[in-house]
């Protein structure tokens, strides 16, 4: 039903030339990047003129070798961000760390939430602990507690899900850690970055080529550049809807 | 050629399980356009209910029959040994895992998906790992079904003796254990950490119902389920589940879900068989129930034929299904993953599903007379031994 859908968008995306801006190829997963769940803190954030933001993640949220934290998509969203909004002072820090569980994360909230007094936190979390078999129950537990402790600390939370990789998509078990972040997200009005559709319809229809071995950047590099700017996007549109919603509230930190 | 069937033999048992056997395979693919059309996509349950349920069906059709004519012993012992078989195709299916997977790792290397490499860690340990997976504990993803089939089939002969004692006597239990799995989470251990995607404690309850009405719970329940109400009741709730699975894929209309409502129904579990589910399960099959009655002619004509056939070797289809959705993924990312392509995969892989269903009849239609305990009663013939 997705894919129809995407397809459709993709049917659309391609047949109006999308603005030079982004990247078209990043423009057909546009659909997926659209929560329509507003981001007050955020909105705060960008009227006083500074937004920080604090990324909680693991591997595929850095790039490996010595350009790898320029190309990652962090970083790459704090350039996206500052050239949308030149009026704001615009961080993104990066906590990404290879191999830690949604546990290991949480337990380094209470430290960043301190040292970075964020107004959004992006959570990119789930693949490992799917390879590490832990307990769909137990992750969705501790994305409670994480979203709440965030929550508490003053900021907003983004989901961030897991990678589309096409060829072990079949030998690790993410479905039930998709669905888990899925239902966290809905129960607490939460936006999910859906980065699992937004790969694998670009593996689909051909944007980024996710299967063949290399070991070279180039395509790591564009996928990280695009995932920022959909990222951007979609913390600005929700951003917006922080106006409509209600007037922001902006306690002071 | 229209299968022989002695007239015990309920059809719509052999075409359900033939098609949840089709759904299984389909989305078994992962990024597979034709999997749209599979039920998981419209509503809160998905094949796998129908598989446990019918698999309760027909093993308390066969086993209990075979009980009544050769006694608890007996029966047991098929049923035991039945529970081998099954345990012996899913380490058939795990050492094709470990092949494809072998392969895909000596050829992966993507700076994109470093982490993604991590599920190949096991191969490092195949001490561990292989004797992780004889007992059951190590399962790869989409291989979590027979261990749970195994467990079930396994602890099926006392249960099987409580059935004929006492029917709800043995359902009541059944619910039990049920409630208890939920009120102190328990499941079985899984490695290297968490547990059994399929709760055996939760879905054991949906097998026993399939028991409980194939020894003639079903019959009990035809009033209630010919009733007005019940249709109307089954009816709205498989609407409100369209609605609610409808938001998944929609995230815009994830709004107009009321925030109390959310907070009940989600999460959905599938691990536990959430009630949800259950339900959806029991509205679905109340409907079908309705709309297709088993003396319908059409269910022995050439249409029906295909899934019937696959419905009744469903061992043999079930792993045949899981090896083809892994050659069938293979197929995807080496050749091409163009919507044609998994068009032609997905009817490609029901066709040979269909074939070797039927060379599988033919197969016991040969041997047949020669092989086999001279007792087994037709009916079990039929349900291949398979319950």
């Amino acid at each position: 039903m997705r894919i129809v859908a995407a397809l459709l968008v993709w049917t659309l995306a391609a047949s109006t030339t999308v603005a030079a801006a982004m990247a078209e190829s990043c423009a057909v997963a546009a659909s997926f990047a659209n929560t329509e769940i507003a981001l007050p803190r955020v909105y705060a954030a960008m009227q006083k003129k500074r937004l920080t933001i604090s990324v909680a993640g693991t591997s595929s949220s850095t790039l490996p070798g010595p350009e790898g934290a320029r190309a990652a998509y962090p970083a790459r969203l704090e350039a996206v961000l500052t050239n949308h909004l030149p009026n704001v002072t615009v961080r993104v820090i990066s906590h990404a760390k290879s191999r830690q569980t949604s546990e290991d994360m949480v337990k380094t909230f209470p430290l960043m939430l301190m040292d970075d007094r964020p107004d959004l936190v992006i959570w990119q979390t789930g693949t490992v602990d799917a390879i590490r078999g832990v307990d769909p129950d137990v992750f969705r537990a501790t994305l409670n507690l994480g979203a709440d402790t965030l929550i508490a600390g003053g900021a907003n939370v983004l989901f961030v899900n897991m990678q589309f990789s096409p060829r072990t998509v079949s030998m690790i078990a993410i479905w039930p850690f998709l669905e888990s972040m899925k239902f966290v997200a809905l129960e607490r009005d939460l936006p999910v970055f859906d980065r699992f559709s937004i790969m694998r319809l670009w593996d689909e229809v051909g944007t980024f080529d996710l299967y063949s071995p290399t070991k070279r950047m180039e395509t790591a590099a564009k996928v990280h550049d695009c995932i920022a700017h959909l990222l951007a996007d979609l913390i600005e549109n929700s951003a917006q809807l922080a106006v409509a919603a209600k007037p922001a509230e902006a306690p002071a930190k | 050629m229209p299968p022989v069937v002695p007239a015990s033999r309920d059809l719509r048992l052999d075409l359900f399980r033939g098609l949840a056997l089709w759904l299984i395979f389909l989305d078994h693919i992962p990024s597979n356009i034709v999997s749209w059309v599979t039920i998981r996509n419209y509503g809160f349950s998905d094949a796998t209910e129908i598989f446990v349920f019918i698999s309760g069906f027909t093993a308390a059709f066969v086993y209990g029959r075979a009980m009544s004519e050769h006694g608890v012993i007996i029966a047991g012992a098929r049923v035991l040994k039945r529970a081998w078989q099954v345990y012996v195709a899913h380490i058939f299916l795990f050492v094709i895992y470990m092949a494809e997977i072998s392969y895909v790792s000596a050829s992966f290397d993507n700076p994109l998906f470093n982490e993604e490499m991590g599920v190949f860690n096991f191969l490092k340990q195949p001490d561990v790992t292989l004797i992780q997976a004889l007992l059951l504990k190590f399962k790869p993803a989409n291989m979590d079904v027979l261990p749970l089939y195994i467990v079930l089939l396994a602890v099926f002969p006392p249960m099987l003796w409580l059935l004929k004692r006492s029917l709800n006597g043995a359902l009541a239990l059944s619910v039990l254990i049920y409630l208890l799995a939920w009120y102190f989470h328990w499941n079985f251990p899984s490695y290297p950490d968490g547990h059994w995607v399929f709760n055996p404690f939760a879905w054991q309850a949906l097998f026993v119902f399939g028991a409980w009405c194939g020894l003639g719970g079903a019959a009990r329940m035809a009033r209630v389920l010919n009733s007005p109400f019940t249709v109307a009741a089954a009816v709205a709730y498989i609407l409100f589940a369209i609605a609610i699975v409808a938001t998944w894929h929609f995230p815009r209309l994830a709004q107009h879900v009321p925030r109390w409502l959310a907070e009940w129904i989600y999460p959905i579990d599938k691990t536990n068989l959430d009630v949800l589910r259950f339900a959806h399960f029991l509205a679905l099959a109340a409907i079908t129930v309705r709309l297709v009655s088993r003396d319908r002619l059409w269910l022995r004509s050439p249409v029906a034929y295909p899934a019937i056939l696959c419905g009744q070797h469903s061992l043999e289809i079930f792993c045949l299904g899981v090896f083809l959705s892994f050659v069938g993924h293979f197929m995807m990312v080496e050749i091409s993953r163009g919507v044609g392509m998994q068009i032609i995969v997905s009817l490609l892989g029901i066709v040979i599903m269909v074939g070797v269903a039927w060379l599988f009849a033919w197969y016991k239609r040969i041997e047949g007379p020669h092989r086999g305990p001279p007792a087994a009663a037709p009916g079990s013939t039929l349900a291949g031994g398979e319950a």
